[in-house]
């Protein structure tokens, strides 16, 4: 992609130039024009001074040596097939140059002492090679000049005129709207970028006002959702204490509790997903993945051996990445939740954390699908525990660290590989 | 020991009055104006706050708590459970903060902690039975004989002991061991597992108390 002002100049000095070549022979043409009109004028000045003033004391045996000693001024008998009164362009034979050239030649009717003859007037014309090389030096300075000129004055101005576009652009550039702040554009003389600054101005004002509302709103839900689900969990903790419950009822109670941690565990998964949506978390700081990997792994370590999970792990301590650190614990603990729960008993379950990013394998008998995995409420099985936003947090957990994931199924194992590179392999979401 | 309690939503209010008044005289207070008066007229231990209130937020209260130099120990329960409330309600000055729906046997030990730390007893024990717990230095003994026990194993005996003669949920336990992280630990059975311990260990030093089982959704801590 090219900039706009170089674009335009661009297209500007080919457009010209096109241009500037096009009008050559035109240039040419009319020099040409001008120069035989400049001639014919003066051969019919000497046509008619000749006339007036040497044709009276002309006798027929003078023509010899008239003719001698006025090449350009002839007199020839008379030839009827010759136009006469008339300037025209005619080859003759050029003693100075050796060879012909075309002349300006006038012909007309004289009479000496009764018989009739023609008079030749005639002035050699500039040659066309002459012609053309002063008109490539005449007309490639001035439009050597014109050209510079007008590229420089252009780009100038230009620059200029676009100043507060420009302004704008790295205004809205550097725009948060997580920081809610409308940026203030100063006004212009141009009408069109006043225009787009007001326009501008009130699109960030409207968003930031949405923004606002959604954030009252998940706020509000939260709210309106934990409350409901406190009253609900408070009331199965008192009824827990009834020691006059029977078994059947105690096992009614305690469906209740899944369903209540269910619920609960949904309401956390969507509430944190729109927030990162909304790009609610901003503090980034330099964390040690390796420390963060071993802490998550601390809480999971026990359901792995009662799995008899097969446990190997190559953590690269020197790692530190920029990221947050609440988050980076989400998609991690949902990473390592999901390779235990879906292992087998006595799989293996390999993780690798090094410069490029972290992988995590484990066993597991059919492949997911790729393509429809990250997103959200996709059950990839019959568990009825999960929420189905796990790995949509994962993916979009990445996806604000500007990282990648991919997800490959090889040799009857899941892998997930999360890249640290901000550009996207291509094999992204594919195998 | 006298509890306020402030809430707007009195089913709940009501809920957590009857699971603490076994142990705390609970007062309660629905509106933001409603707390500020009973804090202008009696002295509390403990103030649980909500942060939704009609008539005030409830960190706006807390600021009003600590200008008036009222000593109590402040517990927010929020529905709000955004870092950034979390951090700021800490940073005012409040003790503890528990993000509802919370259990109420996590409630009730979390009161615990904050009233000891308080009364700061000439004693840092907490005997049950023929069972101390040095609370300082984490250290289990039954008939002055030290029982070893994992991190996980101790938490849960003083979750059960500080619960003691309470029903607790298994999911109460589950999220007291794992904090967040029970969200990803759909399966309980490993709650199971500690219990199992903890009696095999009690059993092993001739414990007096026991672990009641209240079929298998249940535990309680009976002294004899």
């Amino acid at each position: 992609m090219k900039s706009l002002l170089s674009t335009y100049q661009r297209y500007f000095i080919l457009y010209t130039s096109l241009l500037l070549i096009g009008c050559a022979p035109l240039f040419y043409w009319v020099m040409e024009f001008c120069y035989a009109e400049d001639l014919d004028e003066l051969i019919e000045y000497r046509t008619h001074d000749f006339t007036q003033n040497q044709l009276t004391e002309l006798g027929k045996q003078d023509i010899s040596i008239w003719n001698k000693y006025n090449y350009d001024l002839q007199i020839i008998p008379h030839d009827t097939s010759i136009l006469v009164n008339e300037p025209q362009l005619i080859s003759f034979f050029n003693p100075a140059e050796g060879y012909e050239v075309g002349y300006r030649t006038l012909y007309t009717s004289i009479t000496i002492e009764n018989q009739p003859y023609l008079l030749l007037s005639r002035i050699a014309m500039v040659e066309p090679g002459d012609l053309l090389h002063t008109l490539l030096y005449e007309y490639g300075l001035i439009v050597l000049i014109f050209f510079l000129s007008i590229v420089l004055i252009q780009k100038l101005l230009a620059k200029k005129l676009w100043f507060p576009f420009y302004q704008t652009l790295n205004q809205i550039e550097h725009y948060n709207l997580e920081k809610g702040n409308v940026p203030v554009f100063k006004p212009t003389e141009t009408l069109e970028f006043n225009r787009l600054n007001k326009n501008l101005q009130h699109l960030i004002e409207n968003n930031l006002a949405v923004f606002k509302q959604q954030r009252v709103f998940i706020d509000n839900a939260s709210h309106e959702l934990q409350t409901p689900l406190a009253v609900f969990r408070s009331q199965l903790d008192l009824l827990l204490q009834d020691t006059d419950l029977t078994q059947k009822q105690m096992h009614l109670v305690q469906s209740l509790y899944n369903v209540s941690s269910r619920f609960n565990r949904l309401n956390k998964n969507l509430l944190l997903l729109a927030k990162i949506e909304n790009n609610q978390f901003q503090q980034f700081q330099q964390i040690n993945l390796a420390e963060l990997l071993a802490t998550q792994w601390s809480f999971f370590e026990e359901l792995a051996t009662e799995k008899e999970i097969q446990i190997t792990q190559t953590l690269d301590a020197t790692i530190n990445v920029k990221g947050i650190y609440f988050l980076l614990e989400s998609l991690f603990s949902n990473l390592l939740s999901n390779a235990i729960k879906y292992c087998p008993m006595k799989g293996s379950i390999h993780l690798n954390l090094d410069a490029t990013g972290v992988q995590l394998s484990n066993t597991g008998d059919t492949a997911l699908d790729p393509e429809r995995i990250f997103l959200r409420f996709n059950r990839a099985t019959e568990e009825k525990n999960g929420t189905g936003l796990g790995l949509a947090i994962v993916s979009e957990i990445v996806k604000l660290h500007q990282w990648s994931i991919q997800y490959t199924y090889t040799s009857n194992r899941h892998c997930f590989t999360i890249l640290f590179a901000k550009n996207k392999p291509e094999s992204l979401h594919k195998h | 020991m006298k509890l306020l309690l402030v809430e707007d939503e009195r089913e709940l209010s009501h809920n957590i009055v009857q699971f603490l008044e076994a142990n705390y005289v609970c007062e309660q207070a629905f509106t933001f104006r409603e707390a500020l008066d009973k804090l202008k007229l009696y002295t509390y231990d403990c103030i649980l706050l909500d942060l939704g209130l009609p008539g005030g937020d409830g960190l706006q209260l807390l600021e009003e708590i600590k200008k008036s130099h009222i000593d109590s120990s402040i517990l927010i329960i929020s529905a709000r459970n955004a870092l950034e409330d979390k951090i700021q309600g800490l940073e005012l000055g409040a003790d503890d903060y528990l993000a509802k729906p919370f259990a109420l046997p996590e409630l009730s030990i979390r009161i615990h902690a904050q009233l000891r730390r308080r009364l700061a007893t000439t004693t840092n024990d907490l005997i049950s039975g023929n069972v101390t717990i040095n609370l300082l230095s984490k250290q289990v003994t039954i008939n002055k004989t030290p029982v070893l026990l994992t991190k996980s194993e101790y938490a849960l005996l003083l979750f059960l002991i500080g619960n003691k003669k309470r029903v607790v949920s298994k999911n109460a336990i589950a999220e007291h061991l794992s904090g967040d992280m029970a969200d990803m630990l759909d399966n309980q059975n490993f709650v199971y597992a500690h219990i199992k311990n903890v009696k095999a260990k009690l059993q092993d030093h001739q414990c007096d108390c026991t672990i009641k089982t209240i079929y298998g959704i249940g535990y309680q801590w009976i002294e004899e």
